[in-house]
C-alpha cells in the first residue's frame, strides 16, 4: 500500500502527538483564571415556544394560515391576537464618540425583543491582543438588562448576536413587560471586547413602547399539520420497516425573498431496538432536478430546547424559484449503545513507564458490532487505547472502575472513518497500575439512511419549473463564461498593448518567479526568482517577493535591488501614482508600511494589530485605501499617509473582498458576495463608490484578485478552471466598455500587474 | 469524525451559536472534536509538542473570547485551523526556533509514489524521514506543507486564508516540495 501524503503526515505527527491528548482540563483552568463567571451570559433558551408548537400542531388542518403564530423580521415569532407594542422610534445614545443604537423592539404578550447596535467603538479601547502563554486580559461580554419602573430588572432568556472589531449587535429575548409597563431602560454595563475603564461603561437608555401601528408588518406564518408522510429510502439503519420520519416540517413563512421552514428532528428506533438521538448533523436540501439547494439560518427565530426525543430546527430557503418540490434529506443518525458490561482486561506490570505500550488484539462483541482492541499505551498520566471498529462505530469511552479520572467520568475518543477508534483515561493523582479491567462505555453508532421529507409551497404543484435562475446583469457569468471558453480561441487581441507580469516557471520548469510578456510582440522572458510581481504605473519597474524581503528589478537596466529592512513578510504591495513610493503590509508585525522606491525612507504609516485592514491601493500622493470589516461589510476608507487618519468611502455588503485600486487611483474593482446567492460578484466604481457597475456575478465560485490595465479599459479576472477546479485558475480578459469576455491564453503562469507601454502615456 | 458535507458542518455552528449565548459546553464539543487535528497541525509546523499543544490552547481561548465575532454562517474548522497555523508561525518567531533554509523545494506526493510501503513498520519509518526533513525547513514552508497535505485545503483555500495570489501559494509549496524532495532524496540514497 502507499499512504497518501496525509496519511504519511499525519503519521510523522502521530508519533509526536497521541491520540488521545486532551487540552481541555488546562483549557478549563485557564478559563477559570479569567473569572469566567464575568465573561459567560446565561441565556437559557426559552420554553415558551415549545407550548406555541405544542398547540399549533393541534389544528389538524394541511395548510393553515396564521391564526397561530405571525413572523416580523428582525424581531421573530409573535403571538396572534396579543396587543403588540414596539418602541416609539429607534434610541440612539452617543458616549465619547461611540453610538449605541436600539433599532428594532417589540412586546407582546409572551417576550419582548429588543435589537441593539454599538459602533464606533475606537481601537483604542478594545482589550489588548495577547499572546500564546500569556493570560488573557480582561475582556467585556455585556451583560445587558431591562429595567422595569418599579426597579426590577429583566435578564435576556434568549437571543443571538455578533460583531465586528469596532462594533457589535445583538438581538435580545427577555420576558414580557407588564401591560402597564411602557418606559423600561436598556441598561449595558460594558461594550463588547472592550478593556475595563477604556471606554465608557454602565450605558442606560431609555425606551418608550407605544402600541404597534396597524400597518406593522406581520408575515403569516402557515402551519403544517400533520407532516407529510416520510420518504423512507433503502438504507442498512432502520429503512426495511415502516418507521416514523425522523424529520417534520412544522411551519413555513413566505417571505419576498425565501421561505423559512421550521420542524423538528425526532429520535427513532432502528431495527436493532437502538433510540437514535435526535441532533442531526446535516440536512442536504435538493430541488426536482437534484440540484442543491442554498439555506440559511434565521437568526431571528427563537428555538425551543432540545431533549432526547425532539430538536428543534429552522432553515431559510435562500430564492423563490426553485423547481419543486424540495426534498430535505438527513443522510445518517446517530444512536448510543446502552451501557454494557463489555470489558477486557491487561496487565501493566510493575512500574510501567509512559510510552510503553501492549499489544492487547482482543475482539469485543457490542451488540451487532465487533470491536478489536488494538493496543493499550501508557501516557504520563493515564493510557490510551486504539480500537479497530466494523465502520459504524463512531466513538466510545473507556473507563477503569474504582479509580476517578479528571478529564471526564469516563474517558472518550472519536474515530476515523475507516474504522480506527481511539479512547483514553487520564488521572490528576496516581495512575492505577497492574491487572486492569476496562470497561467499554458510550458507544456511538452511525445509523445510515436517508431519511427525506418533501415541501413546496402551497399552489406549487402543476406548475411548470423554472428552466433557470435568473441573475443580475454582468459581463461574466457562468453561461457567457462558458459560452467564452467555447467560442472564442484563446488569444491576446492585438489592439492591447503593454505588459503583462505574471507568475510561473520558467523554461524548463527548474525555477519559479517572474515572467513578462510584451503584449505588442509576444515576447516572454524570465525575469527573477521571487513572487507577488506589481509594476509601477510608468511601467518601468516591477516590485516583487524575494526570499529575503521585497525587492524591484528595473526592466531598463535589468538590475534587481533589494529594499533594505523589508522582511520576507511583506506583502501586499502597491505603488505610489508617481511610481516613487511603495507601500505595503508587513504581517510579522502587522503594520503598513511605505518605502522609497529607491530603498530609502522606510516608515510606519499604521499600526495594523488592532484592527485588521487590508492594504489596497493609493488614492493619491497623500492617501492610501484601504478595507476595514464593519457591520454591514466591508468599509473601503482613505488612510491619510501623514497623520494616520482614516475617511469612510463607502461599504461593501461582502464579509470579505478583495479589492484593487486602478493604477490612477481613479477607479476600484472589488469582489462582493451576491444577495442570496451562493457566488461572488465582481463591480468597478470610484473610490467613493459612485457609477457602481457590477462586471461579474458567478454562482457558487470564487473570483480572485482583478488586474487593471494601465487605462482602466480592461480587467483580468481570476476565476476557478473548470478543467481543474480544486487548485486551477484561469484567467479572463474583460472589455468594460463592450463587456467583451475574452479567455485570456495559458501564458504559463497567473497575472498579477499589467504595465503600460514603455514611453507610452 | 462526524458527518460533514463540505463547507458546512452544522454541529460547528451550533457549538459556536451555545458558545455565543454562553453556554462554554459549546467550546467543550470544538475542543473534544478538534484538539487532535489541530495539535498535529501545528506540531507539523513547530515540530514541538508541548509547543504545539500550547499553541492550540491558545486558538482555543482565542476562540472563546472573540466567539461574538465569530461568523456562524461560514465553516468553523478554516477559521480555526487558520489560528492555529498562525499561531503556531508566532510561536516559532517567538521562540526564534526558525532555520534559514530558504532554498527551494518539491513534491511530497512523489517522495510517496517511490517506493510501495508494505508494512506499518517502513511507514514509520517513512514518517521518521519526513519529519526529520520537515524540521530542516523553515517554518512558514511547513506550514504550507501542513495546510496542504495534513489538513487538505486547496490552493485557492490556501491564497483565500492568505489573502495572497493562488501564484504565490504555489511559490511558496513549490519551495517547500523542493527542500523536502531534495532532503528526502539524500537521505533515501545515503547508505
Amino acid at each position: 500500500m502507499n499512504p497518501t501524503a496525509r496519511e504519511l503526515l499525519d503519521a510523522a505527527a502521530r508519533t509526536q502527538v497521541a491520540d488521545d491528548i486532551d487540552l481541555l482540563p488546562r483549557i478549563s483552568a485557564r478559563l477559570e483564571r479569567r473569572t469566567l463567571a464575568q465573561t459567560v451570559r446565561a441565556r437559557p433558551a426559552t420554553a415558551i415556544l415549545a407550548g406555541l408548537l405544542a398547540l399549533a400542531l393541534l389544528s389538524g388542518v394541511a395548510y393553515a394560515v396564521g391564526h397561530s403564530l405571525g413572523y416580523i423580521p428582525g424581531i421573530g415569532l409573535v403571538e396572534p391576537g396579543s396587543e403588540l407594542r414596539v418602541l416609539a422610534e429607534p434610541v440612539v445614545v452617543e458616549r465619547d464618540g461611540i453610538t449605541l443604537t436600539v433599532t428594532q423592539g417589540l412586546a407582546s404578550a409572551d417576550k419582548t425583543v429588543l435589537s441593539f447596535r454599538v459602533e464606533n467603538i475606537p481601537e483604542s479601547a478594545l482589550a489588548r491582543d495577547y499572546a500564546e502563554g500569556e493570560t488573557p486580559p480582561p475582556t467585556c461580554t455585556p451583560s445587558e438588562r431591562l429595567r422595569l419602573p418599579d426597579g426590577t430588572t429583566l435578564s435576556p432568556t434568549g437571543g443571538q448576536g455578533g460583531g465586528w472589531q469596532l462594533g457589535f449587535e445583538f438581538r435580545d429575548t427577555f420576558d414580557p413587560l407588564p401591560a402597564d409597563v411602557n418606559q423600561v431602560t436598556l441598561l449595558v454595563p460594558c461594550l463588547l471586547g472592550t478593556a475595563p475603564g477604556l471606554a465608557p461603561e454602565n450605558w442606560e437608555v431609555p425606551l418608550a413602547f407605544v402600541p404597534a401601528p396597524p400597518d406593522l408588518t406581520v408575515v403569516p406564518v402557515i402551519e403544517i399539520t400533520p407532516s407529510p408522510p416520510p420518504t423512507v429510502e433503502s438504507g442498512a439503519g432502520p429503512a426495511a420497516t415502516p418507521a416514523p420520519s425522523p424529520i417534520s416540517i412544522e411551519r413555513t413563512i413566505d417571505l419576498e425573498d425565501g421561505t423559512i421552514l421550521i420542524g423538528s428532528f425526532h429520535s427513532i428506533k432502528t431495527s436493532d431496538g437502538l433510540a437514535t438521538s435526535p441532533y442531526v448533523w446535516y440536512v442536504r436540501i435538493t430541488d426536482a432536478d437534484g440540484n442543491d439547494v442554498p439555506y440559511e439560518y434565521p437568526s431571528d427565530i427563537d428555538l425551543p430546547a432540545g431533549d432526547e426525543h425532539t430538536s428543534s430546527w429552522a432553515y431559510k430557503i435562500m430564492g423563490k424559484d426553485h423547481a419543486w418540490p424540495l426534498t430535505l434529506t438527513v443522510e445518517s443518525m446517530d444512536a448510543t449503545l446502552p451501557d454494557t458490561q463489555v470489558s477486557f482486561e491487561f496487565d501493566t506490570g510493575p512500574s510501567p513507564q509512559a510510552g510503553q505500550e501492549w499489544v492487547i488484539n482482543q475482539d469485543l462483541n457490542l451488540g451487532n458490532h465487533v470491536l478489536r482492541v488494538l493496543t493499550a499505551t501508557r501516557n504520563p498520566d493515564g493510557y490510551g487505547f486504539s480500537f479497530q471498529g466494523d465502520g459504524a462505530i463512531t466513538g466510545l469511552g473507556v473507563e477503569i472502575r474504582g479509580f476517578s479520572p479528571y478529564v471526564a467520568p469516563a474517558g472518550g475518543g472519536g474515530g476515523g472513518g475507516d474504522g480506527s477508534l481511539s479512547a483514553g483515561v487520564a488521572y490528576s493523582g496516581s495512575v492505577p497500575e497492574g491487572q486492569l479491567t476496562v470497561f467499554i462505555n458510550s458507544v456511538t453508532i452511525n445509523v445510515p439512511g436517508p431519511w427525506s421529507i418533501q415541501w413546496e409551497p402551497k399552489g406549487a404543484a402543476g406548475q411548470p419549473a423554472p428552466t433557470s435562475t435568473p441573475g443580475p446583469a454582468a459581463c461574466v457569468t457562468d453561461e457567457t463564461w462558458a459560452q467564452a471558453r467555447a467560442s472564442v480561441p484563446a488569444s491576446v487581441p492585438p489592439d492591447l498593448s503593454g505588459r503583462l507580469v505574471f507568475f510561473g516557471p520558467n523554461a524548463d520548469g527548474t525555477k519559479y518567479g517572474i515572467i513578462t510578456y510584451e503584449l505588442a510582440d509576444g515576447t516572454r522572458e524570465f525575469v527573477t526568482e521571487g513572487s507577488w510581481p506589481i509594476v509601477s504605473p510608468d511601467g518601468m519597474k516591477v516590485v516583487f517577493m524575494g526570499n529575503d524581503g521585497l525587492a524591484i528589478y528595473d526592466f531598463a537596466s535589468g538590475q534587481t535591488l533589494n529594499l533594505p529592512g523589508t522582511d520576507p513578510t511583506d506583502y501586499r504591495m502597491v505603488w505610489s501614482p508617481d511610481s516613487g513610493q511603495i507601500a505595503f503590509i508587513r504581517s510579522s508585525t502587522d503594520r503598513v508600511m511605505t518605502i522609497n522606491s529607491d530603498g530609502t525612507g522606510q516608515r510606519q504609516v499604521r499600526d495594523n494589530s488592532a484592527v485588521y485592514h487590508a492594504l489596497v491601493g493609493w488614492a493619491d500622493s497623500d492617501h492610501l485605501v484601504i478595507t476595514e470589516p464593519g457591520p454591514e461589510g466591508v468599509i473601503i476608507k482613505s488612510l491619510g499617509l501623514w497623520d494616520g487618519s482614516t475617511s469612510d468611502l463607502f461599504t461593501m455588503s461582502s464579509n470579505k473582498a478583495d479589492t484593487v485600486v486602478s493604477q490612477d487611483g481613479q477607479w476600484i474593482a472589488f469582489t462582493s458576495s451576491l444577495g442570496g446567492m451562493l457566488g461572488n460578484g465582481l463591480y468597478v466604481s470610484h473610490p467613493d463608490g459612485s457609477q457602481r457597475t457590477m462586471v461579474a456575478a458567478l454562482s457558487g465560485r470564487a473570483l480572485y484578485f482583478p488586474v487593471w490595465s494601465p487605462d482602466n479599459r480592461w480587467l483580468i479576472l481570476g476565476l476557478p478552471d473548470p478543467d481543474d477546479p480544486v487548485d486551477g485558475i484561469a484567467q479572463a480578459l474583460v472589455e468594460l466598455s463592450s463587456c467583451r469576455v475574452i479567455p485570456l491564453p495559458d501564458l504559463g503562469g497567473e497575472v498579477y500587474s499589467w504595465g503600460r507601454e514603455q514611453g507610452g502615456p | 469524525m462526524r458527518a460533514t458535507m463540505p463547507g458546512v458542518t452544522l454541529d460547528d455552528d451550533e457549538a459556536v451559536r451555545r458558545m455565543k449565548s454562553g453556554d462554554i459546553g459549546g467550546l467543550e464539543i470544538l475542543v473534544r472534536r478538534y484538539q487532535v487535528r489541530a495539535v498535529r497541525a501545528a506540531f507539523l509546523v513547530t515540530q514541538d509538542e508541548p509547543l504545539a499543544e500550547d499553541v492550540v490552547q491558545d486558538a482555543f481561548l482565542r476562540l472563546h473570547q472573540r466567539i461574538h465575532h465569530v461568523d456562524d454562517r461560514r465553516p468553523l474548522e478554516p477559521y480555526l485551523m487558520r489560528s492555529v497555523i498562525n499561531g503556531a508561525l508566532n510561536a516559532m518567531r517567538r521562540e526564534r526556533k526558525s532555520t534559514s533554509l530558504d532554498a527551494d523545494s518539491g513534491p511530497l506526493e512523489r517522495r510517496l509514489q517511490t517506493a510501495s510501503v508494505e508494512t506499518e513498520v517502513e511507514i514509520a519509518e517513512q514518517a521518521r524521514e519526513v519529519l526529520d526533513a520537515l524540521s530542516q525547513l523553515p517554518p512558514r514552508q511547513r506550514a504550507v506543507i501542513a495546510q496542504r497535505y495534513y489538513l487538505g485545503w486547496s490552493e485557492q483555500e490556501m491564497a483565500q486564508a492568505l489573502e495572497a495570489p493562488p501564484g504565490t501559494i504555489k511559490w511558496l509549496l513549490h519551495a517547500a516540495r523542493l527542500r523536502l524532495r531534495e532532503l528526502l532524496g539524500s537521505e533515501r540514497s545515503a547508505p
